[in-house]
């Protein structure tokens, strides 16, 4: 999410400083230029130190951690070497981290060639019911990917699933067979790929959108057909596109571990994000080794950030050169319209309609009965959970952390965007890289930094913590949004401001902010529903005082009470549902495929 | 105007509701008006009736607590509810299992950012840890000595949640006489036979020391002639999924699996005991490995009193009796109630051997288990690569 490069830059039309005019900068000199470029704004320098507390402090004390005998801080902990020698020099590590990053490969390969098949199918072809199949592919981004792996886990476990208990009687099969087993492999890519695979349409999609449509006409006026040409002329055109969305995902899938941990696939391989959480929290508990197989997937998903920002960078310079000038026309599909249109409807079916409509069913089941035929419906879980005071609180929690998250991550992201686009000092590219950091980390590595760091502070148990390391968490989205909204805003505006003596905050706050906030609004959105159903981060750091409904829920399928986890996670998404039908409707944020 | 008033509308909504919310979920403040009188916080008991209307009123004052807590959630939830019924102090839960709970609990105390009032945990060796570390207050309830002193360390911590054995749990709707006979016979034997294969669910020895004493029992103890890491690999091989007890009892009463071990007897009798008709069975291997979960007031409690009078109801034969009521078990109080009622009458139902049972009191000293059990020795190492197991 690199927000700049030297080959991409806008307005440079010789301005050096955001806060002078063109003519002022005309005629200094290049030596007089690279000196300005050293010097840091107040704003820079600010920004710098908030982001090196955010986002490299908790690295730190991860690294730390690693180096210690057992956990930061508790009593006989000493300096010891030996859970990065276990890690780093014992083969231990060698097959978990080879499976670790196959599933992440595999899990972006499978995400990006369906996310791609999919915005081509809205963007250019005839496919029925285009803005319902957008809203459908859109629509899991506001599901819990550990939610629905629990639901999926209902659905598809191997003997009593939802789908395997009841086509068995239905079908007259034998009571062995098992038509799907979600706890497999296959299973766990299946259930990532239904999660991840909305980041990789909207990558896609937004590259779509901005490619000239007249590129493809050509190639059908010279008489190729939809397939060649997509192959031809839309996938090269499109690949600094879907490799970023490639590395994008597959970093994210490094470190995911509660849907390994959701569907129960324990024998075997298991994924080095899992085993982190499983270090930190199975007996005996060896939070250094946590640590330290923190730090091992740490270079790998660097390695990975690294090929991201270079798609980023080719895929924006691309777009530089891009027009729109001609018509687009939609690929008429024939005989392969409908085939189409339910392909993206069973995707829908698959990541968010099953999944909820499973939630519903166990919430009403007293024994999480599976089989439609013996199914006993109560409403004892929904009377037990609305009833404790634990819900309310955990709530009231998540409207906190929904309001304060996503706030501090817009504010911070538009000093960073100023910094980076306006300022254009030496500080922008070292913002720009910390800002895209985040991304590198796994989430559960990030906590576990977060937890030491903040342990002995006074804001640990307070929803300043979970705050706080959300923030972090969304810096390279809210960054990127700002900046897209930014850049599309010309300096000139303030800088007429200025030239009629309004100082730069107001000239900032006056025009630029303004000018910007439906990009702000639809970040904040999209962040207030990452905010509100997080929980890779936020299950480390939460207290009883501080945990919010995501976390309630993976308590109660920790402490296997199926039914209230559902009504928890039900409710959850009740309330993300209503925060963005007030974005939407009251505050107008702009919420579809272009905006998020 | 109208998106004017409907923003306006929308900030008042939010306003109010997060008003509502915080009603509904705040901390009760308890009756006020009471004063806490001559309540010592640091008194290490309440023996005087003087004492304990001063340590209610205190309790009350404070008007909430916090309970860690490896014991089953909904069982603890309701136990908790009595005893806010009584009191009106609200008491807020946090459970996990004993590992990590006990990880959780000792970063925070070593910090000074403690949450808990009230520490329970299944083993007792982070219980003397913690006593060790001084994060346990001395604080002695008035029936504190009529729970067994094995099980106790006294002045500190009670077994005041219950006893638990380990058992092999089963689906009797899935299971046909011929196989209940074999599993009857020798539970953990039984699991080696290749018709079970595909049908057994495992709780591995990394979520707690009681299981890895169990396991340990089966390979390195008194069992390790009849089954062994040889008996071990065939019921890997039979083994169809590995994880935590509480999932595991889900798994069979789905029907994933058809049997799990192994699983604290409680945790059946609780579902048991709620609904007669959960289908759901028990056995309990010999030899198995019982073990009683401690329970002490923790010595920077944020709420002194209320963890206090937690610990004075959860001694009491009242306390004490609700929890074996609502676990269907046999309460550790001197004078305590048999919650098990009518299981130990149901025809499947056989009491273990108790001199067959090794338990948390004794494994917890036995120095060659601890060491091959602990971060530094490799029985979980080798016990994973039997079952493949790299969780």
């Amino acid at each position: 999410m690199a927000l700049l490069d030297n080959g991409s830059r806008p307005s440079a039309g010789g301005r050096t400083d955001g806060n002078r005019p063109d003519t002022a900068t005309v005629s200094i000199s290049a030596k007089e230029k690279a000196a300005k470029r050293k010097s840091a704004s107040p704003l820079a320098v600010v920004t710098l130190i908030l982001l090196l507390g955010l986002i490299v402090a908790p690295l730190i004390m991860v690294f730390y951690g690693a180096f210690q005998s057992g956990a930061p801080g508790l009593p006989k902990t000493t300096w010891s070497l030996k859970a990065i020698l276990s890690v780093y020099t014992t083969p231990a590590y060698i097959w978990p981290l080879i499976g670790t990053l196959l599933l992440a490969i595999v899990t972006a390969l499978v995400s990006v060639v369906f996310g791609t098949l999919f915005a081509w199918l809205i963007a250019r072809t005839n496919v029925f019911l285009r803005r319902t199949l957008e809203w459908g592919i859109i629509l899991p981004l506001f599901i819990s990917p550990f939610i629905g792996a629990v639901a999926w886990n209902i659905l598809g476990a191997p003997r009593s699933g939802i789908i395997n208990t009841n086509l068995r009687w239905m079908l007259g099969l034998p009571d062995n067979a098992t038509i799907m087993d979600i706890s497999t492999l296959p299973g766990v890519v299946f259930v990532m790929m239904l999660y991840f695979l909305p980041y990789g349409y909207l990558l896609v999609a937004a590259s779509l959108r901005n490619m000239d449509p007249g590129l493809e006409e050509a190639s059908y006026m010279n008489g190729r057909g939809i397939v060649a040409t997509a192959l031809r002329v839309t996938l090269p055109i499109m690949r600094p596109a879907l490799t970023a969305a490639f590395f994008m995902i597959a970093i994210l899938a490094t470190g995911v571990y509660t849907i390994p941990l959701a569907l129960g696939v324990n024998t075997g391989f298991t994924p080095l994000g899992l085993q982190v959480y499983l270090r930190s929290t199975q007996y005996p508990t060896n939070q250094p080794l946590a640590a330290a197989i923190g730090t091992l997937l740490f270079w790998f998903t660097l390695l990975g950030i690294y090929f991201y920002r270079r798609a980023i960078r080719n895929g924006r310079r691309f777009v530089t050169l891009a027009g729109k000038a001609t018509r687009q026309r939609a690929v008429k599909l024939g005989w392969a319209r409908w085939p189409a249109t339910i392909l993206v409807i069973l995707y829908g079916l698959f990541a968010a309609v099953l999944p909820i409509v499973a939630l519903v069913l166990i919430g009403l089941s007293p024994h999480a009965q599976t089989d439609f035929r013996n199914m006993r419906f109560s409403m004892d879980s929904f009377a037990q959970v609305f009833a404790s005071a634990d819900t309310w609180h955990a709530l009231l929690n998540t409207v906190w952390i929904g309001l304060i998250a996503p706030t501090i991550a817009v504010l911070l992201a538009i000093a960073v965007a100023y910094v980076v686009i306006r300022e254009r000092g030496k500080l922008g590219g070292v913002l720009d890289y910390l800002a895209t950091f985040p991304v590198a980390v796994p989430a559960i590595v990030f906590a576990t930094g977060m937890l030491w760091l903040y342990i002995r502070t006074p804001i640990y148990a307070t929803v300043l913590t979970l705050s706080i390391a959300l923030v972090a968490g969304f810096m390279p989205t809210a960054t990127r949004f700002v900046s897209t909204g930014l850049m599309q805003i010309d300096s000139s505006l303030e800088e007429a401001a200025r030239m009629s003596g309004a100082n730069r905050f107001r000239a900032v706050s006056t025009i630029t902010l303004p000018l910007i906030r439906p990009a702000l609004l639809s970040v904040w959105s999209l962040l207030f529903v990452f905010a509100s159903r997080e929980v890779n981060e936020t299950v480390l750091l939460a207290t009883p005082n501080t945990r919010p409904l995501a976390v309630l829920a993976w308590n109660d399928i920790d402490a296997n009470d199926q039914g209230a986890a559902a009504v928890v996670s039900l409710l959850l998404m009740v309330f993300m549902a209503l925060g963005m039908l007030l974005a939407r409707f009251v505050f107008r944020a702009p919420l579809n495929s272009s905006n998020i | 105007m109208g998106t004017k008033y409907l923003r306006t509308s929308a900030v008042v909504i939010l306003a109010v509701s997060a008003v509502v919310l915080a009603g509904c979920s705040g901390s009760p403040s308890g009756d006020t008006s009471v004063s806490p009188g001559a309540y010592d916080p640091s008194s290490a008991t309440s023996t005087s009736a003087s004492d304990m209307d001063a340590l209610v009123a205190a309790a009350k004052q404070e008007g909430t607590l916090t309970l860690y807590t490896d014991g089953t959630l909904a069982a603890q939830q309701t136990w908790a509810s009595d005893f806010t019924t009584k009191y009106g102090i609200q008491v807020q839960i946090v459970r996990d299992s004993g590992g990590p709970l006990y990880a959780k609990f000792s970063q925070e105390e070593a910090a000074g950012q403690g949450q808990a009032d009230v520490f329970g945990n299944v083993d007792s060796q982070s219980l003397d840890d913690a006593v060790d570390n001084g994060w346990l207050a001395q604080y002695t309830p008035v029936d504190g000595p009529l729970f067994p002193e094995d099980a106790s360390r006294y002045g500190y911590y009670y077994p005041y949640l219950m006893g638990s054995a380990h058992a092999l749990i089963y689906n009797p709707t899935k299971v046909t006489q011929d196989e209940l006979a074999e599993v009857q016979a020798d539970p953990v034997k039984a699991m080696e036979d290749p018709r079970f294969k595909g049908r057994i669910g495992i709780c591995p020895p990394q979520l707690a020391l009681l299981a890895a004493a169990f396991w340990y029992q089966y390979t390195d103890g008194p069992a390790k002639d009849t089954v062994g890491w040889d008996g071990l690999a065939k019921i890997a091989a039979n083994t169809q999924l590995i994880t935590d007890t509480a999932t595991l009892e889900q798994d069979v009463i789905q029907g994933e699996v058809d049997f799990a071990f192994p699983v604290a007897d409680s945790i059946a009798t609780r579902s048991l005991v709620q609904d007669p008709t959960t289908p759901i069975a028990f056995v309990y291997p010999t030899p198995t490995v019982s073990t009683q979960f401690g329970m002490g007031v923790v010595a920077k409690s944020p709420h002194p009193a209320a963890a206090r009078l937690f610990a004075e109801w959860a001694a009491s034969k009242e306390g004490s009796d609700d929890i074996a009521k609502i676990n269907g078990n046999l309460s550790l109080h001197q004078d305590g109630f048999d919650g098990r009622g009518d299981l130990t009458s149901l025809p499947w139902y056989k009491a273990y051997d108790s001199d067959e049972v090794w338990n948390s009191s004794v494994y917890t000293k036995d120095q060659t288990f601890l060491a091959a059990a602990g971060s530094d020795g490799d029985f979980d190492s080798h016990w994973s690569q039997v079952f493949g197991y790299s969780g």
